[in-house]
């Protein structure tokens, strides 16, 4: 128990898992939508506001867990509540409450029916991705994770597009197929562990190399599928089409990231061995990721099809500098975790907006707007520029990064993954070209009014990000650094012990 | 005061049998049913703490039985109360209906407590008995006229069943000398490893494999499903497979002796159960086809705990078995509700549910994550601990196999979830639903998420109850 | 030391084999005749055969009354029944799959010869004669240690008699 810090006074962790639990259960209750759209509006902004007030008691310099709660939970089993923040996941928390409120503004007008159902869906989500990242029992974790599924179904599933059944149900089928042999990795782990479900105690043990091997596929196609990395990608693109704006948003920003923070959580401390084993697949498989999400992306005509097939590819970075397993890497994969939650999710909505005025997210019916929506054309113009990694960007660092670490990895595995950054750049260049100036024969826009106050208020945070990051990217490295580090010595020791035993 | 229970349900089908004389209206009938089983749920309740035995012996109150005689009366009552004014079962037999599955429950609730061969044979029959009955009882004004059919199935093969575990008794007794349990798990270490005392075994357990549907005793399940009355799938789905957990565990914990190939038989019947079941329900129109072949996948997890021989294990199987009674009855109340006229709901037959009921789509969903196994509803609790007792005992193949087959399960159940909460009701009217049934589907819905979430309380529970039989 | 078969001890044995023949032959003719009635006779010959059994098991008096209630009530309203519903003969419906015989044939073999090795194999603890089988002693013994048993059949039969009734009633009226 010496990872963690336990919390002193008040449960600041639990207060935003259980807020907007608590929250949701008035919505069961009150029915009235204008009044669902205001209290979750209110709902999700305090959680963000106290999710800020972990910033300045927030310690750069230690890579424990930090604000730990510790709870018995289920004695008989040895499960316990306990959760707690590192370098980590205090981004990914940010990230998730900072963006809750904007996805909740993004659906005021957008969801019609069945309002205070989708807040309750809203605010169930929230609770249980804050939990995913803060949990540190397996059980805890495995629970969130999975109880997820249902809120994101149903967004998908009662709010989505027009093959929403079908899209629906391959999200649920893939993601819970793929952690289903998690859970028995995780069983695994605490028969091996003396019967304990605390994630820290897991790491670094020796267990033995056929084991590794298998918790790091059992691992693998959880979060691989969740990232997704290729070739499970198939469920995201019908996915993220289908589903409302706010949906498509939290899957892109958020539920993504769970992936690849799982890898970093799980797959490299608690399977070293695996990992360094298995790394260059998992290093060509990212490859292949950056380079076919960009091709694929290049030859859509739906721009949610385009931005998700993008994602498909910004990932592939992620997990690129996960795996290259040193500190540029893993750095510059975490802050490309946050920057393609931005910069993405930021797109989504740009795309929902349009598909308001025009019902149709159809490139082609969306031609030629730039002379009749400005203020929009500029805001979706710097966001595809960060999409596409332009320098003063927040993408431009995180791949910089990345892309260095890859370099100090391997060369050719480096140059494999430049043809990614030109595709990347071709495809966001050919949806601005369309969107803004489109060709002789657009259709008339001219009925088309500009971005109203609310939409530009759910839009400025991000820009904002966008240049602090692209711009000033060291204070969120900073927080990230101890972790990163720690992460990254006790690999390497652990490395060395092996090779050390292997001698005798 | 040992006994109390039983006297009660034996005073209660009196009573019944005293109506079935006379013509009372249908709502005599329906409230003294809920006011009897309600009185017998007490009854149960007030002997929790009794110990003791009667008979002379063959019959043995303790913790262990007391607690399944509690289940298993508040599942009755249950199943009591939704009775959507038992609109599936012909109307000049409506009393006989209660009372033959009050003779049911007295069954069980005997069955539970049995500890001498004859006497589990018996009061199993009694049990079955009653229900084969209740199966033809369905009326044709449902629209199904094949419930003499599903009565005829479930007969035959309930005898084929009990006639296995009857001749596997008669080994035993040839091997041992004695019908007593005690007797019995006395002398069975010495006989162990002997081929007649593993057959034997086996077949008293085909008896129970049967009521609780394992394959291969489960055949009887979709024909019985599709061709009894609503309420009467809802008990046989839930109350009697109660009663076969408890003597699976009383028998497996006799068998433990028996090594390796009780287990490895244990282990193939559980993982054929969980795929026949959960690849046949995938192609189900009928729900409650469907959810009959979904029970014959979750009677293959229970296995899973029983064939730890430990008390986790154990505990585990009856915390699921519990569970899944709860999910189960949370659907059938659904289906009763939705069913004005008591017909079988085709899975379409749902759609739009969430605008035309939305407690019932609610509870409905619930019951069917949790019988999926998603967190945080019980059957996800249950199914873990099940997975994490097989693994304890080293299953690594059996703890996969399961944890895919729960991944294959999930199809279905989204389909069933799809229809009510994804589709538009095309045209079909609201649903009735009167302030009973929906407090009665609030309450499934809490106990299955309080269940899910701290189950402490209650594994605590069977544990203590399991030591005492061990 | 092989006994004779005119021994003392052989002819018991010939009349136990004959016995268990009846028993085995009643048995397959109640299940393969195609008229009911001829299903009938099989049944009585069987339980017979069974009543026979008893005997060699040194009870007398529940042969007797295996005789008595099985042949002389419940075979009798059988007969009675059949021959007041007048049921159609055709016996065989639908098609049968060709292979349903052989596939049968084969497993009844096994599962045959898997029990009767079984039973063959096992040493069997030769359980001495614990009473005399005397009405006294069954009544004893029905009203003490299976006194449960006693009182829950009298259930079982309470409920098969009102059931047939529920169901009798509701088929005629439909």
């Amino acid at each position: 128990m010496d990872q963690l810090l336990l919390n002193q006074g008040f449960p600041l962790l639990s207060t935003l898992i259980f807020l907007p639990l608590a929250g949701s259960l008035l919505l069961f209750v009150v029915r009235d939508p204008h009044f669902a759209r205001y209290w979750t509006l209110a709902v999700t902004s305090i959680v963000a506001l106290l999710s800020l007030t972990l910033l300045p008691k927030f310690d750069r310099d230690t890579a424990a867990f930090q604000f730990a709660e510790h709870h018995p939970w289920i004695e008989s089993l040895n499960i316990t509540y306990v959760i707690g923040v590192d370098g980590i996941s205090i981004l990914l928390i940010l990230l998730t409450t900072l963006i809750m409120p904007f996805c909740v503004l993004a659906s005021w007008t957008y969801i019609k029916d069945r309002v205070p159902a989708f807040m309750i869906c809203m605010l169930i989500m929230e609770t249980a991705m804050i939990g995913v990242f803060v949990a540190l029992d397996f059980v805890l974790f495995y629970i969130l994770w999975e109880a997820m599924l249902i809120p994101m179904y149903f967004l998908i599933g009662i709010w989505g597009g027009p093959r929403k059944i079908y899209a629906s149900i391959k999200f649920f089928l893939y993601t819970l197929a793929g952690s289903i042999l998690l859970l028995v990795a995780i069983i695994w782990l605490y028969t091996a562990n003396g019967y304990s479900f605390f994630i820290p105690d897991m790491m670094w043990k020796d267990y033995p190399f056929t084991a590794q091997i298998l918790l790091f596929i059992a691992f693998f196609l959880a979060f691989a599928i969740k990232v997704p990395m290729f070739p499970f990608h198939t469920w995201l693109p019908a996915a993220h089409v289908e589903a409302p704006t706010a949906g498509s948003v939290i899957l892109a920003s958020i539920l993504l990231k769970m992936g690849t923070y799982g890898f970093l959580r799980f797959a490299l401390p608690i399977t070293p061995e695996a990992t360094t084993t298995l790394m260059p697949y998992v290093l060509w498989l990212s490859i292949a990721g950056i380079i076919y999400g960009g091709l694929t992306a290049l030859a859509q005509q739906d721009m949610k099809k385009l931005i998700a097939y993008s994602s498909v590819g910004h990932m592939g970075f992620v997990t690129l500098g996960i795996f290259v397993l040193n500190i540029d890497g893993i750095e510059g994969a975490i802050l490309q975790m946050i920057n393609h939650g931005i910069t993405t999710g930021a797109l989504f909505l740009c795309v929902g907006m349009i598909y308001e005025r025009t019902h149709s997210r159809e490139l082609s019916s969306a031609t030629g707007i730039g002379q009749y929506m400005p203020v929009f054309v500029t805001l979706i113009g710097i966001f595809s520029l960060s999409s596409l990694a332009f320098p003063g960007t927040n993408s431009f660092v995180g791949e910089f990064m990345i892309l260095a670490g890859a370099f100090r990895h391997d060369v050719p595995l480096a140059l494999a993954a430049i043809p990614g950054a030109v595709l990347a750049a071709a495809y966001m260049l050919r949806m601005l070209q369309k969107i803004i100036w489109g060709g002789t024969n657009n259709p008339d826009q001219s009925w088309l009014t500009d971005l109203n106050s609310r939409e530009i208020i759910t839009l400025a945070p991000f820009l904002f990000f966008v240049f602090w990051i692209g711009l000033g990217p060291q204070p969120f490295l900073a927080m990230m650094h101890s972790s990163v580090v720690n992460l990254l010595d006790q690999f390497h020791g652990y490395q060395q012990a092996i090779t050390a035993a292997g001698m005798y | 005061m040992l006994f109390l229970p039983e006297l009660t349900i034996l005073g209660a089908g009196l009573l019944f049998f005293l109506l079935t004389l006379g013509q009372p209206s249908e709502a005599t009938i329906k409230n003294c049913a809920s006011a009897v089983a309600a009185v017998i749920l007490f009854t149960c309740v007030l002997c929790v703490n009794q110990t003791g035995n009667l008979f002379y012996g063959a019959y043995r109150v303790d913790l262990f039985s007391q607690i399944f005689k509690i289940l298993i009366a508040a599942a009755t009552l249950v199943v009591f109360l939704f009775g959507n004014g038992l609109k599936g079962i012909k109307q000049d037999s409506r009393p006989e209906y209660y009372l033959f599955l009050l003779v049911s429950n007295l069954g069980l609730v005997m069955l539970v407590s049995s500890v001498e061969l004859l006497a589990i044979f018996i009061a199993l029959e009694l049990s079955s008995f009653a229900v084969y009955i209740m199966v033809p009882m369905r009326t044709t004004a449902t629209g199904i006229f094949f419930q003499m059919e599903a009565g005829i199935k479930y007969l035959l093969f309930g005898v084929m069943a009990t006639g296995f575990m009857l001749f596997g008794m008669s080994y035993i007794f040839g091997l041992t000398g004695t019908t007593s349990l005690d007797g019995i798990a006395e002398q069975l270490p010495i006989l162990a490893n002997r081929p007649a005392a593993v057959v034997a075994m086996l077949m008293i357990l085909s008896g129970f494999f049967y009521k609780l549907a394992i394959f291969p005793f489960h055949f009887w399940v979709p024909d019985v499903y599709e061709g009894a009355a609503n309420e009467t799938t809802a008990f046989i789905a839930a109350v009697p497979k109660m009663a076969a957990v408890a003597l699976l565990i009383r028998l497996t914990s006799l068998a433990s002796h028996q090594g390796e190939m009780v287990l490895n038989l244990l282990m193939v019947c559980s993982i054929l159960s969980m795929f026949y079941g959960n690849l046949s329900a995938l192609v189900q129109k009928d729900l409650k086809r469907m959810l009959g072949f979904s029970g014959i996948a979750h009677a293959g997890f229970i296995l899973l705990g029983l064939l730890t021989f430990k008390l986790t294990g154990y505990a585990s199987a009856v915390y699921y078995i519990v569970g899944y009674a709860l999910m189960n009855l949370a659907c059938f109340l659904v289906i009763c509700q939705v069913a004005a006229k008591g017909e079988n709901l085709g899975i379409s037959d749902l759609s739009g549910l969430h605008k035309r009921a939305p407690i019932l789509a609610l509870t409905l969903t619930v019951a069917l994550f949790s019988l999926a196994g998603i967190p945080p509803f019980v059957g996800f609790t249950g199914k873990f601990m099940l997975l994490l007792g097989a693994l304890r005992e080293d299953h690594l193949l059996l703890v996969t196999l399961a944890a895919i087959n729960t991944a294959i399960a999930i199809y279905y159940y989204l389909s069933v979830v799809r229809m009510t909460f994804c589709s538009d009701s095309n045209g079909l009217g609201n649903v009735q639903t009167g302030f009973l049934a929906n407090s009665l589907s609030l309450i499934l819905v809490t106990v299955i998420i309080v269940m899910g979430v701290a189950p402490s309380w209650f594994v605590a529970l069977a544990e203590s109850a399991i030591k005492t039989i061990l | 030391m092989m006994k004779t078969l005119f021994s003392a001890d052989g002819l018991v044995g010939l009349l136990f084999l004959f016995n268990l023949i009846v028993t085995v032959v009643g048995g397959i003719v109640a299940c393969n005749a195609e008229r009911l009635v001829r299903a009938v006779i099989g049944l009585v010959v069987c339980f017979v055969g069974v009543a026979g059994i008893y005997f060699f098991l040194n009870s007398p008096f529940i042969a007797m009354m295996h005789i008595l209630i099985y042949i002389g009530a419940v075979a009798v309203a059988i007969s009675f029944a059949i021959m007041l519903a007048a049921p159609e003969e055709k016996m065989r419906t639908g098609p049968t799959s060709p292979l349903s015989g052989p596939i049968g044939l084969i497993s009844t073999l096994l599962l045959i010869s898997g029990l009767v090795s079984l039973a063959l194999k096992t040493e069997w603890t030769s359980v001495t004669k614990i009473n005399d089988g005397s009405v006294k002693t069954i009544g004893i013994q029905l009203l003490t240690n299976h006194s449960m048993v006693f009182e829950l059949i009298s259930i079982v039969l309470l409920l098969a008699i009102l059931g047939a009734l529920v169901i009798a009633r509701g088929g005629r009226e439909e």
